[in-house]
């Protein structure tokens, strides 16, 4: 395993080195850093480009540049580390610096939601192989993959955002629209759950009434002004997702596992209100993760106490409830600040931005006084538009996979021998089938992570975020070599150590394939 | 959603898996591969809607502009059915015709009965065959056209006349009514236009025809899309060919080159050939773009060839003295050309978008050339005002791109031994029937 390893390695930064050099050269052949001046009648021009030509060491040819470069590289062995300089003078690895936490911000945004919700998705359409809701969704993820996402961004800004912001300014539901929105929330349910006819038009009925009465509720009490979620938010949406967890993954007849589930429930009511004064203004990460890691020990501590066999199975199902009871939780605490937030004179009411990553002037108030929640509120508005356009475009991808993985799946001969053996679908489906259906994805996911990287650059440029994808396009625009490449490198080790990390996941997961044995 | 489906599920699988597999083996008794694949992509609903699509937007965006060969110095030029060319500059459309004082509407209508406003009157004179009325403004309307007049007192002049004669602000029109109007102030001119009109899609900040400009657009993205995917699908299963085949260092040495290209990201390979080349027109971009792409198909042809190789029947063309060359061509490649189609037709979806993307970001085609995606990168900023010059582009990139992913996905299917069709109930009472008879 070890000398796999050191091997992969030794090539992945062989071929790095050499991929580099090759970019390189490219991007010195992509045109000339001085022909701008030299056209231009500046009547210092002169001193410029001599000035410039030190600077980037133009004399140099780009072949023996890039060792000199390669040799600033290197120095973070012995402690000299540099990227070089931009064209500005700037310093190449700060700017860099800087730009990564941003696109790693919003590709991981962006990549988390499409696994969750493009597996959800895809696994329900194995499930429903040939029906219209099957078709319906192929048809849908075919085209989000058709779609570019500038022109996405475009019609997200002028919808999701100038249009969501005119309308809060009186957010009361057209009737028209709440018969809409009941339809297509009964007919997505009843594809989703299926059966006979009779219980697709029960489903639908359902839904519809369901989806109409609360946006009607929301609506005639404003509560889109106010966002108030408050203790009963979290007991009556934590209690339906305690039933939801439990039912896919033990199944309600698993007594101890349903009442575990709904014991942490009731421990997220009875801390409701105690908690409200850890969850200060002047909060920190750590304690979140502190809070974070007692959440866990809670929901391990309820299972195993209630469980008398397949304690795993318990312990699992009542950790992951714990956690969506504290993520609700989280969620009302920043709703909190809402009213605050949208009725500051930063804001004055248009609480969804079309540009940017943070709204400056609310930063520069939050520096004075801080307070995380508003901060996190402000960073959550703000990614909102960015990460729907990335998730539109890599969602397809997770459906198609999914759906195609588990169909395989599920005609193996193992599949059949645990359905004749007596299981329950719901363990065939989720135990034996969903989590080999899984295993392939994690070369989808390497790829989809290093792609989105180059997704971002167009992603940033229409959202005005500063990343690395902005830094591309300056870089490219001005033939900056040294800022070039210092993308480059972040990018290229990125793919490479995710593509790498992908293999050992995948052999880890799946025991019939072993590393180190040979391609 | 799981629930007691368990029994039914058992229960049917087992009583319909014989029937199934009679009846699929009865479907392909007596066929070719070839036959085979082909019955199953024509009966794939989406692949062929999708084929016959891309086939109309096809024929119609390289009729309506014409065709245009050779080289500056003796061009070739077939005429197109569109009256006008991307380097016309009509006059531009504005003032009452367009609403909300924007400039170069589309004067498409799609509805028989809507009328289209044209202007605001500014006098009514005279009655019986010769009523001249005066526009405020520009009158674009012909001898011949009707006219719908509303919001004239008194009422006998409102209503739908034919123009007998049109000058650059005024038009003459037959009217029974007798009397002078009183009152043109609120009246409006409109026409019952259906159809394309003169500038269907509408015009740029310029005057130029939107609608040749998007034809122009269409026609280099599905010149670059079929370029790109020829010459990535030829390279890669070359490549992925002779690695698969050959094994050994061969394998080894394209496999790294393989996973160098891969880390070097698209799009910045893209851009830097663009801001290269992209001047020189939109085939050599697409030609070095193309260059470029065909690295995860050298992927998945190496994996079939390295797994076909061991096969019996190429043994036995060994044997039998084939050279490296007819084995590779001859029998093996044929078996792997359904993943090939596959990949090339998905990876051409990705040529519409990479280019278009690349367009849209300053890097691929420039001006006063145009692409679907540079013509969105102009005018996004117009949304709110102009919004047609920001769908048109834009649907016609998704249609394209959706065209080919439903034939990809059709050829995939077709191309699958495991995959088998859904049986209809109506097949299935038609297989018992059948075994009934014969029983």
């Amino acid at each position: 395993m070890l000398t796999y390893l050191a091997r992969r390695v030794t090539q992945l930064l062989l071929i790095l080195f050499v991929s580099s050099y090759l970019t390189y050269i490219l991007l010195a052949w992509s045109g000339d850093p001085l022909e701008e001046l030299r056209l231009s009648s500046d009547p210092k021009k002169e001193q410029t480009i001599i000035a410039l030509t030190r600077q980037l060491d133009l004399n140099t040819p780009a072949p023996l540049r890039y060792f000199k470069w390669m040799a600033g590289m290197l120095g973070i062995f012995w402690g000299k580390f540099t990227m070089g300089d931009s064209r500005q003078g700037q310093d190449v690895a700060e700017l860099i610096a800087t730009a990564i936490p941003t696109t790693i911000r919003l590709v991981l945004a962006a990549t988390i939601l499409a696994i969750l919700v493009g597996i959800t998705i895809g696994v329900v359409t194995a499930l429903r192989q040939y029906s219209r809701f099957d078709y319906a969704i192929t048809f849908v993820s075919f085209l989000f993959f058709s779609l570019p996402i500038f022109w996405v961004a475009v019609l997200l800004k002028q919808y999701m955002s100038i249009s969501f912001n005119d309308w809060l300014t009186e957010p009361i539901i057209d009737p028209l629209w709440l018969v809409g929105a009941g339809i297509v929330a009964g007919i997505f349910w009843s594809g989703v759950i299926g059966g006979t006819i009779q219980r697709v038009l029960i489903v639908f009925g359902a839904a519809f009434a369901s989806t109409f009465g609360i946006l009607f509720w929301l609506s005639s009490t404003n509560w889109f002004n106010t966002l108030s979620l408050g203790i009963g938010f979290v007991v009556v949406v934590g209690l339906g997702l305690a039933f939801l967890i439990v039912t896919a993954s033990t199944g309600l007849s698993n007594r101890p596992a349903l009442f575990s589930s709904l014991t942490m429930v009731a421990v997220g009511a009875a801390i409701y209100f105690p908690i409200q004064s850890v969850l200060i203004k002047d909060f920190s990460g750590w304690t979140l993760i502190g809070l974070a890691l007692a959440t866990i020990a809670v929901g391990m501590l309820a299972g195993f106490l209630f469980a008398k066999e397949d304690r795993a199975a318990v312990m699992r199902t009542s950790v992951i409830t714990a956690v969506v009871v504290a993520l609700l939780i989280v969620i009302d605490r920043v709703a909190q600040e809402w009213v605050p937030y949208v009725t500051s004179d930063f804001v004055s009411g248009r609480p969804i931005p079309t540009v940017g990553q943070v709204n400056d002037q609310i930063a520069m108030e939050l520096l004075e006084n801080p307070n995380f929640w508003a901060g996190s509120l402000d960073g959550i508005l703000h990614i909102i538009l960015p990460t729907v356009a990335l998730t539109i475009g890599s969602f397809a991808g997770y459906v198609r996979y999914t759906r195609g993985n588990l169909l395989e799946v599920l005609n193996m001969d193992y599949v059949r021998t645990a359905r004749a053996k007596g299981l329950t679908e719901r363990t065939v489906v989720m135990r034996h089938s969903f989590r080999n259906a899984l295993i392939p994805l994690t070369t989808l996911m390497a790829w989809d992570f290093a792609g989105l990287i180059g997704g971002a650059i167009i992603t940033e440029s229409v959202f005005g975020w500063i990343g690395m994808g902005t830094l591309v396009r300056q870089a490219l625009f001005t033939f900056d070599l040294n800022l070039m490449m210092g993308v480059f490198v972040i990018t290229s080790t990125l793919a490479v150590s995710a593509n790498l990390v992908s293999d050992l996941l995948y052999s880890a997961l799946d025991p019939r394939i072993r590393v180190g044995t040979g391609e | 959603m799981f629930g007691k489906k368990k029994a039914e599920v058992v229960s049917e699988a087992q009583v319909s898996e014989s029937n199934e597999n009679a009846i699929s083996n009865k479907e392909t008794e007596g066929l070719s591969q070839g036959q085979i694949v082909r019955r199953r992509f024509v009966r794939h609903r989406g692949a062929m809607i999708g084929l016959f699509t891309l086939i109309t937007i096809v024929l119609f965006t390289y009729s309506a502009s014409g065709l245009h060969l050779g080289n500056e110095k003796n061009p070739i030029t077939i005429p197109g059915w569109w009256h006008y060319s991307i380097n016309d500059l009509p006059e531009l459309r504005y003032g009452d015709a367009c609403p909300d004082g924007s400039t170069g509407c589309p004067t498409l209508d799609l509805n028989p009965f809507d009328v289209t406003p044209m202007g605001t009157l500014s006098g009514l004179e005279g009655d019986g065959s010769k009523v001249i009325a005066t526009l405020n403004g520009v009158n674009a309307l012909k001898a011949g056209e009707q006219v719908v007049i509303s919001g004239v007192q008194p009422e006998a002049f409102n209503g739908t006349f034919t123009i007998t004669e049109a000058t650059e602000y005024d038009f003459t029109f037959e009217s029974k009514a007798s009397g002078t109007p009183e009152d043109v102030s609120s009246a409006t001119v409109g026409t019952m236009q259906f159809g394309l009109g003169d500038h269907p899609f509408g015009q740029d900040d310029i005057g130029r025809d939107y609608f040749s400009l998007v034809m122009r657009g269409a026609e280099q993205s599905i010149m670059v899309m079929l370029i790109i995917g020829f010459l990535g699908g030829l390279i890669g299963t070359v490549v992925g060919a002779v690695a698969g085949y050959f094994r050994g260092r061969i394998d080894g040495f394209l496999m790294r080159v393989v996973d160098l290209f891969t880390t070097i990201p698209v799009i910045l390979i893209g851009a830097v050939i663009g801001f290269k080349v992209g001047n020189l027109g939109v085939v050599v971009l697409a030609i070095f773009l193309g260059l470029f792409g065909w690295i995860g198909l050298a992927r998945l042809v190496r994996g079939e060839f390295l797994s076909l190789r061991e096969r019996e029947f190429v043994d036995a063309a060994r044997v039998a003295g084939a050279s490296h060359r007819r084995i590779i061509f001859k029998h093996i490649l044929p078996n792997a050309v359904g993943i090939i189609i596959v990949a090339v037709t998905l990876s051409m979806s990705g040529a519409i978008l990479l280019e278009t993307g690349l367009s849209y970001l300053g890097f691929g085609v420039v001006s006063p050339d145009v692409s679907l995606g540079s013509l969105i990168s102009q005018y996004q900023d117009s949304f709110a005002t102009r919004p047609w010059l920001f769908w048109w582009p834009g649907l016609f990139i998704i249609a394209i791109a959706l065209c080919i992913n439903f034939i990809g996905d059709g050829l995939r299917d077709a191309f699958d031994p495991r995959q088998r069709r859904r049986i209809s109930k109506k097949d299935r009472a038609q297989a018992k029937l059948a075994a009934k008879v014969s029983a």
